[in-house]
């Protein structure tokens, strides 16, 4: 028998496999920009002086790296959150395809909303993080 | 009445040679893959080798890769799929035996592995009629029990590609089927279809490509039996975890 192996250029074959090779790849882009994160945060609270209460905020040395990294991680875990919110529709609603679509939509409404509440500062969680 | 180009690749097991053969066929809007293979091989080409049955879309044998896509041939008509020169392959994944002839015989076992079938159900006499299900249990595995075997999914799946120890998506849809089924009354052949589906080729393999649900012409939607299969699982390991702590 003749066997076939697995392509390596299989993910080129649709834009169904592209996507899916897309979404695997902000998976460890945004685990990076955790990690970056969290040297940033520990590195600020060791700065901080004695005596006084650390800053938390990751932005406050003004770095451009930082800034650009926080953008394009932000795309990827958009990309990544989509995905999953509509998975999440169809396994609260198997064979009920309309309240499948209807709870991923409502996922993304509340997902969108308190980003929306973020970004207003009207979670007091902002307060931590400097400009 | 126009004429199309077949393009077929082939497999000689005797030389173990691979090739293309091209066919020049005659093509109206009712003309399937199938009826241009069928054409092929009654007036040009006896020697050309494939599998196919019920020409109707219900027996599963036809799959074949048409232009890249894994497809039923009897359903699949050549002006759909477009242009002058069409190309028809073996399903990919499988070993090819010849021509356009896969060995199905590993996903076979895999879904034989599954227990497709439900036991233990309530002995009844035959006086006291048969074993009823209602339509709202029915409607549970109504999606699930429309697989006909075809292994499009299996050829759609890159990751029973990369690895062929795979469960896959049509063993699982089996597998989710008769544990959803009401009328499956035995919790040791529930919780053996779970150790299998939760072993390690089982289910966990699976990272939601999704283009087995793409592809599969029963509208099975298998990626979604593996998802709902990972929830189950988690719990069924849990519960396994607890159990034996309790007797410990």
């Amino acid at each position: 028998m003749l066997q076939q192996p697995l392509s390596r250029f299989w993910w080129l074959r649709n834009w169904r496999y592209f996507l899916y090779i897309v979404r695997e790849i902000t998976g460890p882009v945004i685990a990076a920009y955790g990690i970056y994160i969290l040297v940033k945060l520990t590195a600020n609270f060791l700065r901080a002086p004695e005596g006084t209460a650390p800053r938390l905020g990751y932005f406050s040395d003004g770095s451009r790296f930082g800034y650009y990294f926080g953008i394009f991680a932000l795309i990827f875990a958009i990309i990544h959150s989509l995905t999953w919110f509509f998975v999440s529709g169809k396994l609260a609603a198997p064979e009920r395809p309309f309240l499948a679509r209807f709870v991923g939509v409502f996922i993304i409404f509340v997902w969108l909303g308190l980003s929306v509440l973020l970004l207003l500062n009207l979670i007091p969680v902002l307060q931590f993080y400097g400009t | 009445m126009q004429n199309v180009t077949l393009k077929i690749r082939r497999y000689d097991p005797e030389k173990n040679e691979s090739f293309i053969a091209e066919f020049r066929v005659p093509a109206d809007e009712h003309t399937t893959v199938l009826d241009a293979l069928n054409f092929v091989k009654d007036g040009q080409d006896g020697s050309l080798s494939y599998r196919w049955s019920c020409r109707m879309g219900i027996c599963g044998s036809c799959g074949m890769t048409v232009n890249g896509k894994p497809v039923l041939t009897c359903q699949t008509y050549l002006h759909h799929v477009g242009g002058e020169e069409i190309l028809v392959e073996p399903l990919r994944n499988f070993p090819i035996v010849k021509d356009l002839i896969v060995d199905i015989d590993d996903p076979m076992e895999k879904m034989r592995s599954v227990m497709p079938y439900t036991t233990l159900m309530e002995r009844k006499s035959l006086e006291e009629g048969e074993n009823l299900q209602s339509l709202r249990n029915r409607k549970k595995i109504d999606q699930t029990s429309q697989c006909i075997k075809c292994m499009l999914c299996y050829s759609a799946c890159p990751v029973y590609g990369f690895d062929r120890k795979f469960a896959g998506p049509a063993a699982a849809a089996l597998a989710y089927r008769y544990q959803k089924d009401s009328r499956e009354k035995s919790a040791t052949a529930k919780e053996k279809r779970m150790d299998q589906m939760t072993a390690k080729d089982g289910v966990w393999n699976c990272s939601f490509v999704g283009e087995c649900s793409v592809v599969c012409p029963k509208r099975v939607d298998p990626a979604m039996a593996l998802q709902r299969l990972k929830i189950m699982g988690s719990l069924h390991i849990a519960k396994s975890l607890f159990r034996k702590r309790k007797r410990q």
